[in-house]
């Protein structure tokens, strides 16, 4: 048999991946029946304004459905005893949690892509699609810059799933150690690893800042018109990058050193 | 060849493993075995990897557990540990894709041997049927050494009798180490040909099964009863 890391990765990815399928299925669906109701209010008589804000609402279940799955990949893994079958496969710790990031961001992904393209569908069948891109070109200079900052938000929100995901991780391993009261464990590390890494984030954010990485501010933020985004990736992105790798480091070498059955 | 050096393990206030010392050699079907509750699983499982002594060392053909032993190691433990929304066929994906050791022909020979059906979902499926696939994914590899933790418990005596029948199937007299742990030694009996009684974590007697009973004058089941003071 051929069996090589890329294989090997890719098995626990599909498989994570499947185990997610539903849940994401049906969060998809849900959005799309969401927008539908959403648009058909818009016909009543609803502001659109309204139907646009309730849309919006999606872009928040999109980030907090991955946040839990994050928590749950790991937990089901003892629920269901699979976890007797994922620490007996010879393969490193890094390998197992890097899996389970990678459909942490895949779902992210795909839910986020998902929202804002029923969120702009609803927007285009609304006058705002045509106020909104009006009001915009009248304002700015760089007509590229909605997108530029569209781009900006995604890939921030992208690492700050990676964060949270790797804060999860973390949580979800250090809970097991314990013997009773594992869940309150997590929980416990969670509050505490998610307070002290938001300090190490924002020192290393301002170290990042003084050695001339951008801040997360476009430049003149108050004067839309000749608005430019300075630079990419930005001193927050990259700081909660850096602190993300770290947390991911540290579950990891928790879940090989310390993880028993 | 498996070697425990004077293992220690306790969880809480309970020593599981207490100073267990000893050496498994290549090609025997070993049995270890006693009541619950004497060190029996604790043992398999630092040998597979999965869990960690407090002191001493095993060693895996004379390698600490690591990735690279868990290569060598077919581990079925007791417990249903494969994912029930899975297929038996798409379990056997998953799985053979870590092992190089996986034989595709030997599991197409098992799936029928065992009376599987390869599209069955796992977690659809009678107890009887799961200790089956179980096998079934262990046995499918040419692993070197194999441990079986409790592979008869709570399975009815036709599905026993076709896990024994299983696992000297493909026994090749030796290449494969084959550790099994059980409280129910009568069925096991006429497979194994070295055996190591344990209790409270520690060695109560071991040796050549067809030493002990040519030493005791009776079945292995009559020793473990004089050994436990049964």
């Amino acid at each position: 048999m051929n069996t090589n890391k890329g294989r090997m990765f890719a098995r626990l990815y599909l498989k994570d991946l499947q185990d997610i399928k539903m849940e994401s299925a049906i969060f998809m669906v849900s959005i799309a029946i969401w927008n539908l109701f959403l648009y058909l209010k818009y016909l009543s008589n609803w502001p659109y304004e309204l139907s646009l804000g309730f849309s919006a609402i999606a872009f928040g279940i999109a980030a907090f459905i991955p946040f839990v799955e994050s928590f749950k990949l790991l937990w089901d893994e003892w629920k269901h005893n699979t976890v007797y079958l994922i620490m007996s496969l010879p393969v490193s710790g890094t390998m197992v949690l890097l899996s389970k990031l990678a459909v942490i961001v895949t779902q992210y992904m795909a839910l986020s892509l998902f929202s804002t393209a029923c969120f702009l569908l609803l927007a285009y069948a609304t006058p705002a699609w045509e106020a909104g891109w009006s009001f915009i070109r009248s304002v700015i200079t760089d007509q590229s810059l909605p997108i530029k900052f569209a781009m900006l938000f995604y890939a921030s929100s992208v690492v700050g799933i990676m964060y949270t995901a790797a804060l999860a991780f973390l949580s979800s391993v250090v809970g097991k150690l314990a013997r009773k009261h594992s869940g309150l464990a997590s929980f416990g590390t969670f509050l505490i690893a998610g307070y002290v890494c938001s300090k190490a984030s924002d020192l290393i954010s301002r170290g990042l800042e003084k050695l001339g990485v951008t801040g997360l501010y476009y430049n003149h933020p108050y004067v839309l018109r000749d608005a430019t985004i300075s630079g990419f990736p930005t001193a927050p992105m990259l700081s909660l990058l850096i602190v993300g790798a770290a947390v991911f480091i540290l579950a990891v070498r928790v879940y090989e050193s310390a993880v028993e059955l | 060849m498996i070697e425990f050096k004077n293992v220690t393990k306790t969880y809480g206030s309970i020593k599981a493993l207490d100073g267990f010392t000893t050496k498994i050699e290549d090609g025997k079907i070993v049995g270890l075995l006693g009541p619950n509750g004497t060190g029996k699983s604790t043992s398999l499982k630092i040998a597979a990897g999965l869990s960690k002594p407090d002191f001493g060392s095993v060693e895996i053909n004379g390698a600490e557990p690591s990735k690279e032993t868990k290569a060598q190691v077919a581990f079925l433990p007791e417990i249903d540990h494969l994912y029930p929304w899975m297929t038996i066929r798409r379990c056997a994906d998953f799985i053979s894709a870590f092992y190089a050791d996986w034989d595709w022909d030997k599991y197409k020979e098992l799936v029928e041997f065992l009376g599987l059906n390869p599209s069955t979902v796992i977690g659809k499926i009678s107890k009887g049927m799961r200790a089956k696939a179980k096998l079934l994914f262990t046995f499918s590899r040419n692993a070197p050494i194999v441990l079986l933790d409790e592979p008869l418990s709570g399975i009815d005596v036709l599905v026993r009798e076709k896990i024994i029948q299983t696992i000297v199937r493909d026994y090749g007299k030796g290449g494969q180490t084959i550790v099994i742990s059980t409280h129910e030694i009568s069925e096991i009996e006429p497979l194994i040909e070295y055996v190591i009684f344990l209790e409270d974590g520690k060695i109560k007697l071991e040796g050549n099964v067809e030493d002990l009973r040519f030493k005791y004058k009776r079945s292995l089941v009559d020793i473990m009863k004089e050994v436990y003071g049964r």
